[in-house]
């Protein structure tokens, strides 16, 4: 792990996204893309999986780092294995308990991700949903046994 | 602000150019069978609205408002309309999809697409309805209505039609 790498994701991803004081279009974003191009879009990917899932072990911490990994841009990027990031945010986000505040974004997310990874076209499949996604069920899955053992 | 007239709709083709477009006849159908399109119409998305009335200020309804797959079209009238893909939320029940944006037996639309929202700013719209199947030569009626919006209201990193 890059320590330099570590301070400067610190500084984006140590914010409340929903704080009246936060503002992504307060030059972090500018910072966040810019760290990619020094860095490389692997290892900044690399760091926030770790955080997400080895640091955000709450439904409320996974939702604030999703919603600044879309602040920052980072939902633009090609990930290798989205069904692995969405599957640890549906494992730990409950849709039956947070519907109404957050399921449409989760939802939106996954599919953002998925769509820009070449899995999902809403086009030839309008009717999607994330949450029926036999590839998103089995990575839950995964991440259950995973934390159970 | 950039036209947006970039089309990035290739699959299944779109209808040939016209002032206004209706659901496809496959889609209709497709509708029909999945009870989407039940007692001979389609119902109103509970979440449909148009998009002025959710101005806030310099914002979409606030600056932490952000979705990727917001259903839009133009309606006859020139206003945008906007709403959920899940306006009824998890519970079974008929799905929402850009039909439902305005309802009724033969919905009628200048042009139809998927609008991304991002902290409250609009960051691109484009011409991908799979129901409607709108031409991209019909991006000009999308970018007339959304020129009409306060420039406050685009992302800094607004798309111009871009999926």
């Amino acid at each position: 792990m890059n320590e330099q790498l570590n301070i400067e994701m610190r500084k984006l991803f140590d914010n409340d996204y929903f704080s009246d004081d936060f503002d992504p279009e307060d030059n972090l974003s500018d910072a966040a893309v810019k760290l990619a191009e020094e860095y490389g879009w692997s290892n900044v990917y690399s760091w926030f999986f770790d955080y997400l899932t080895q640091e955000c072990d709450t439904d409320v911490k996974v939702y604030n780092a999703i919603n600044l990994f879309c602040a920052f841009g980072y939902e633009e990027y090609p990930i290798s294995n989205p069904y692995e990031l969405i599957g640890y945010i549906y494992y730990r986000i409950d849709l039956d308990e947070h519907w109404e505040e957050w399921g449409d974004f989760v939802d939106s997310f996954s599919i953002e991700i998925l769509e820009n990874c070449g899995k999902v076209d809403l086009m030839k499949d309008p009717y999607y949903r994330s949450w029926e996604d036999k590839n998103v069920i089995a990575a839950v899955e995964e991440w259950s046994k995973q934390n159970e053992s | 602000m950039g036209s947006g007239s970039s089309s990035s709709y290739s699959g299944g083709g779109s209808q040939p150019y016209a002032p206004s477009y209706h659901v496809t006849p496959e889609m209709k159908q497709y509708d029909i069978n999945n009870g989407t399109y039940h007692d001979g119409k389609y119902d109103k998305n509970p979440t449909a609205r148009k998009l002025v009335d959710a101005i806030n200020g310099d914002y979409i309804i606030d600056k932490s408002y952000t979705g990727f797959d917001f259903t839009y079209v133009i309606d006859m009238s020139g206003n945008i309309i906007f709403g959920k893909r899940n306006g009824n939320g998890r519970k079974p029940a008929p799905a929402t999809p850009h039909p439902t944006l305005i309802g009724g037996k033969n919905p009628e639309v200048q042009m139809a697409g998927m609008l991304k929202i991002k902290n409250g700013k609009i960051l691109s719209y484009d011409d991908r309805s799979g129901h409607f199947k709108p031409n991209s030569q019909s991006m000009k009626a999308a970018d007339e209505a959304f020129s009409k919006l306060p420039k406050s209201l685009f992302h800094k990193d607004f798309k111009k039609g871009v999926k």
